[in-house]
């Protein structure tokens, strides 16, 4: 199963910071950039610049609200992107059993 | 992608990593530290205008719980709830998260409750003041519960004191509500601060 799986994602699962915030945004369902930025940290452009990646594989979307007193931009995950970060839970949960650690489940079960 | 681009120990630094990010998420504010500070200066108001009120008038318990009791509670609860509209929004957050519903359900839980154990608890001869500050904890030990650790310090302390006060017994029990009430409210004051201070260490 494993082998199966982890053919199916992309360089985004890969990468730490976009991992992060999709792990966020899951989490959350809607939080705005400076919530990222806070939890995450980094330089603003380097974090705009995953999150546009992130937008452009279909995983995030992006509103920007104009209600308050400043714009904000607030990102939300779309239901291909939840879909797809199970999954990559998942296969993390496989790929550590094949190695015999049984440390994956733990972790799946935490972000459930 | 090859396999070989990540081995096993990078997808075990993933599950740990993940497993920090939503361990820190659970950590953070629910309402602005303001809203603390409001709720400590209604309650230290409430203290003095009741033993004002007492003393000055006269006035039985029940009335004071009805006139000056209930609206602090008020002006309390809809501070708290402006609090916490700001807090969602400036983080972006959606108000009805299963996380935010627990929030709301503690909340109306825990005010429905100390109302109606206060209302009858001013009939009896039990220690007030101490069962009281005691009673007061139970919101610190939610907040602590929904954001910051650090608040369950102060619920402890508040306990402790809550604990030693049902052991005092002055000639007048009147005479001890005032000092728990204006405790609470600098309770409630000093977790405002701590919530600020954990804000600020988040912020970096």
């Amino acid at each position: 199963m494993t082998d199966d799986l982890y053919t199916q994602f992309d360089n985004i699962f890969f990468e730490r910071t976009r991992l992060s915030l999709l792990t966020l945004i899951r989490a959350n369902e809607t939080v705005s950039f400076t919530f990222l930025r806070k939890r995450i940290g980094g330089s603003d452009g380097a974090l705009y610049t995953h999150l546009e990646k992130l937008i452009q594989a279909g995983y995030l979307v992006k509103e920007r609200d104009t209600s308050g007193k400043a714009v904000k931009t607030n990102y939300s995950i779309t239901a291909s992107g939840r879909e797809k970060y199970n999954e990559y839970l998942l296969f993390l949960r496989e790929v550590l059993n094949t190695d015999g650690r049984g440390k994956g489940e733990e972790a799946y079960e935490t972000d459930k | 992608m090859e396999r070989g681009e990540k081995n096993i120990e990078q997808y075990m630094e993933d599950i740990a990593h993940i497993r920090a990010l939503l361990e820190q998420n659970e950590e953070r504010p629910v309402i602005r530290p303001w809203a603390f500070y409001v709720w400590g200066l209604v309650v230290i108001a409430a203290s003095l205008i009741s033993a004002y009120l007492l003393h000055a008038f006269g006035l039985d318990r029940h009335t004071i719980y009805f006139t000056v009791g209930i609206p602090g509670l008020l002006i309390g609860s809809m501070a708290e709830i402006r609090g916490l509209i700001s807090q969602m929004r400036d983080d972006a957050l959606p108000f009805f998260s299963i996380r935010m519903n627990r929030y709301y359900w503690s909340f109306l839980g825990i005010i429905i409750s100390l109302l109606f154990f206060i209302y009858f608890l001013i009939d009896t001869d039990a220690p007030l003041a101490g069962l009281l500050i005691m009673g007061s904890t139970i919101p610190v030990f939610m907040y602590g519960l929904m954001s910051f650790s650090s608040l369950f310090f102060n619920g402890y302390i508040m306990l402790t004191l809550g604990f030693i006060a049902l052991f005092i017994h002055p000639s007048d029990p009147l005479y001890l509500s005032l000092p728990a009430g204006i405790l609470i409210g600098i309770s409630y004051i000093i977790a405002g601060i701590q919530t600020h201070r954990e804000v600020k260490r988040l912020d970096g």
